[in-house]
């Protein structure tokens, strides 16, 4: 009885095996292995976009997967396969920047290379390290925004995150040094900055303080996707004439930017952060670049990129170098009411 | 006496020929797709050959250690789905020792030998804290007790973590546990490290609960529980014991995991492991009821299930969660198939006696 159950098996097996669908690879050309933190995710679906539009102009092949469960060791198999497959390079965007190091530095060790994106790994695991956007533009783009919004004058505070997150200090420093240095902002007056710890309540009662400390209040920054909302809600609640921006998600800030809360808030683009990536894959694999300092390499409608030393926060909060290269797209997407409506199924 | 051993003998072989006929034959059809993508030109290089396949298992044996633990559970009945929490737990626990350890001073190598009997001994206690719970508290399901402290052991790692990855990539001795996931050169196949160690462990199973009187008490125990205590077996303790281990097992497969890691540490780690392992030993033919099921059906169930990833992964294209469900579908056939086919076998006796019934009673 057993037994028919397992011809059975076999035999839907095998049925269900030559049915099934294929990714196919074609023996000339590169193949590219593209694994990001987990399937089903509407954000790794565009940055494939991405990736697709550079195989499409550069004629390579490329398969996509991430582990269904969002973790480690799945993207561990996933490796494994892709070594197994002979690509020519692997584009991850890490769960963990550790966790993956052993099963990367066995693809490099098969001549494989790798190009970490929106989550980098380790410097150990990786050629080159792509990211959107530098501290710095991620901070001058905020505030240029928002000096546009209120006519270049007026009462300026910032709602951060935690008062601890680094990446915020980081941004706000340079927003800081903006305010301070550059007459472009001469006549904006810097209130501040108070923290709403990435809470709803937290961040709608700080930006409420603010309101009621600063009734002159023109605009608010919100560097941070989780606060935004709240701040934004606040605004909207008390029916000032405030203006915010920050980086947020177009689907939590769709009703705020239509309803003229927000002129145009930012983050980046996972389809051009996937076309860029690919572009340093094909660069890497040709060895028109190796991923050293002060390499280059040409992104068609991005711009060329310049490879340089990857920087963390410290413990004081500044930028300091760290071990591996990275590049930078220093293009953020912006969402305005015209555009907001194409992403919010996206991000 | 030898006509017995022999039934017992082929008893115990039956479903497990099944399983490497079905191993063979997804071998087969994955070679040819093979030779057949590479003669279209579709495949970069051989993808599916021995050496590929042997070495290529090695990510689908971190659960293994963990499926000896939980099967035992399985074959008394009991399940028992902390397993994955209870590794993570003991890993993180590890990880916390070695980290206190080197900072007090301690040589690098003691900490380590201290840091992993840490991790067992965690294990150990959780498996011992499930099997206390699961034997004072009979009015409660297995399922619900290790449901309870799956979410407390996951939580205190969380606690003893935070959000953060512990990793200890830089650190040489730390670092050698990756040894535990490399693979050593027998007859030009590069074997994994894990495949032989787990390998050797099913043997030793196999051994113990299919050849040793205290091993076949655990059946016993699975089949009537009752029964066996009246036959003298302390079940308790048994259960007690079978718990603990399984506690045990499931820290050997943590240490496995953070091998495969590069020595990095996270609460979130072997999430949804017990998943996995319930299903291998389910596959090797272990049942929730209790009572039945073998270490070799086991050890093919870990081999078909890496086999079939693999091959569904590189040859077909499919993606993770493809691979997922198509693993989910062999897996629903192979434990309700057998039930329908006796229950279809039983109506068509009933329906013959029936018959003949009928024919005795006209005659």
């Amino acid at each position: 009885m057993k037994r028919l159950v397992s011809i059975m098996l076999a035999v839907l097996l095998a049925v269900g095996a030559s049915a099934a669908f294929a990714g196919e690879a074609p023996d000339e050309g590169l193949l590219i292995g593209v694994l990001y933190k987990q399937s089903g995710n509407a954000y790794f679906q565009a940055a494939v976009e991405g990736f697709q539009k550079a195989a499409d102009e550069l004629g390579f092949t490329f398969i996509h997967d991430g582990p269904d469960d969002g973790s480690s060791d799945g993207q561990i198999r996933i490796i494994e396969n892709y070594i197994n497959q002979g690509v020519d390079a692997i584009a991850v965007s890490a769960n963990d920047a550790d966790a993956l190091v052993s099963a990367l530095q066995e693809a490099k060790a098969a001549g494989i290379k790798v190009v970490s994106w929106d989550a980098p790994v380790a410097a150990e695991g990786r050629d080159l390290d792509v990211q959107p956007a530098s501290a710095k533009s991620i901070a001058l783009t905020q505030l240029e925004s928002i000096c546009e919004s209120i006519g270049g004058e007026g009462q300026l505070a910032i709602v951060s995150a935690m008062a601890t997150a680094p990446n915020q200090n980081l941004w706000i420093s340079f927003i800081e040094e903006a305010l301070r240095d550059d007459p472009a902002y001469a006549n904006i007056e810097y209130v501040g900055t108070v923290y709403g710890d990435d809470e709803y309540t937290k961040s709608y009662d700080e930006t409420l303080g603010l309101i009621n400390l600063y009734p002159e209040l023109k605009g608010i920054i919100t560097p941070t996707t989780a606060g935004a909302p709240a701040v934004a809600k606040c605004v909207m609640d008390e029916g000032k004439s405030i203006k915010v921006t920050g980086l947020t998600l177009a689907s939590d800030m769709a009703e705020y930017i239509k309803a003229g809360v927000c002129d145009a808030t930012f983050l980046w683009n996972p389809i051009e952060l996937g076309y860029a990536a690919s572009y340093a894959a094909v660069a890497l694999i040709k060895g028109e670049i190796t991923g050293a300092e002060g390499e280059t390499f040409d992104v068609p409608g991005v711009g060329v990129l310049t490879i340089e030393q990857s920087t963390a926060v410290n413990d004081e909060g500044e930028l300091a170098p760290t071990d591996g290269t990275i590049s930078y797209l220093n293009k953020l997407n912006s969402f305005t009411v015209e555009t907001v409506d194409e992403w919010v199924d996206i991000l | 006496m030898g006509k017995q051993a022999a039934r017992a003998l082929k008893g115990l072989f039956r479903w497990e020929t099944m399983l490497l006929a079905v191993l063979v034959l997804m071998c087969a059809v994955f070679d040819r797709r093979d030779a057949a993508r590479q003669a279209a030109g579709l495949s970069k290089k051989d993808v599916f050959n021995l050496a590929v396949v042997v070495k290529g298992l090695r990510p689908y044996m971190l659960y293994g250690f963990m499926t000896l633990g939980v099967m035992l559970i399985l074959a008394m009945g009991d399940i028992d789905i902390s397993v994955g929490a209870s590794a993570a737990l003991s890993v993180a626990v590890m990880g916390v020792v070695y980290q206190s350890a080197t900072v007090s001073g301690l040589r690098a190598e003691s900490a380590l030998a201290l840091a992993l009997l840490s991790c067992l001994a965690t294990g150990g206690l959780c498996g011992a804290a499930n099997g206390f719970l699961v034997t004072r508290f009979k009015e409660l399901f297995a399922m619900i007790i290790t449901l309870a402290t799956q979410l407390f052991y996951r939580g205190i790692a969380y606690l003893l973590l935070g959000g953060k990855t512990l990793t200890f990539k830089n650190d040489v001795t730390f670092d050698s546990l990756k040894r535990l996931y490399d693979t050593v050169q027998i007859g030009g196949v590069s074997v994994p490290v894990m495949l032989i160690a787990l390998m050797a462990a099913a043997a030793v199973y196999a051994v113990w609960i299919h050849g040793t009187p205290g091993g076949r008490r655990i059946f016993a125990l699975g089949t009537n529980a009752k029964a066996t205590f009246y036959s003298g077996v302390r079940t308790d303790r048994v259960k007690f014991g079978l718990f603990t281990l399984c506690g045990l097992t499931s820290a050997a497969t943590g240490v496995f995991f953070v091998g495969a890691t590069s020595s990095s540490i996270r609460a979130d780690a072997m999430m949804g492991y017990e998943m996995y392992a319930i299903a291998a030993a389910v596959l090797g033919g272990f049942s929730t009821s209790g009572g039945k099921g073998s270490v070799i059906g086991v050890a093919l169930s870990l081999v078909i299930f890496g086999v079939m990833k693999i091959g569904l992964g590189t040859l077909y294209g499919f993606v993770d969660s493809m691979v997922n469900l198509s693993v989910g579908v062999i897996l629903i056939i192979s434990t309700l198939l057998p039930n329908l086919i006796s229950g279809a076998g039983e109506a068509i006796r009933l329906n013959r006696r029936r018959a003949r019934a009928n024919v005795s009673y006209q005659a």
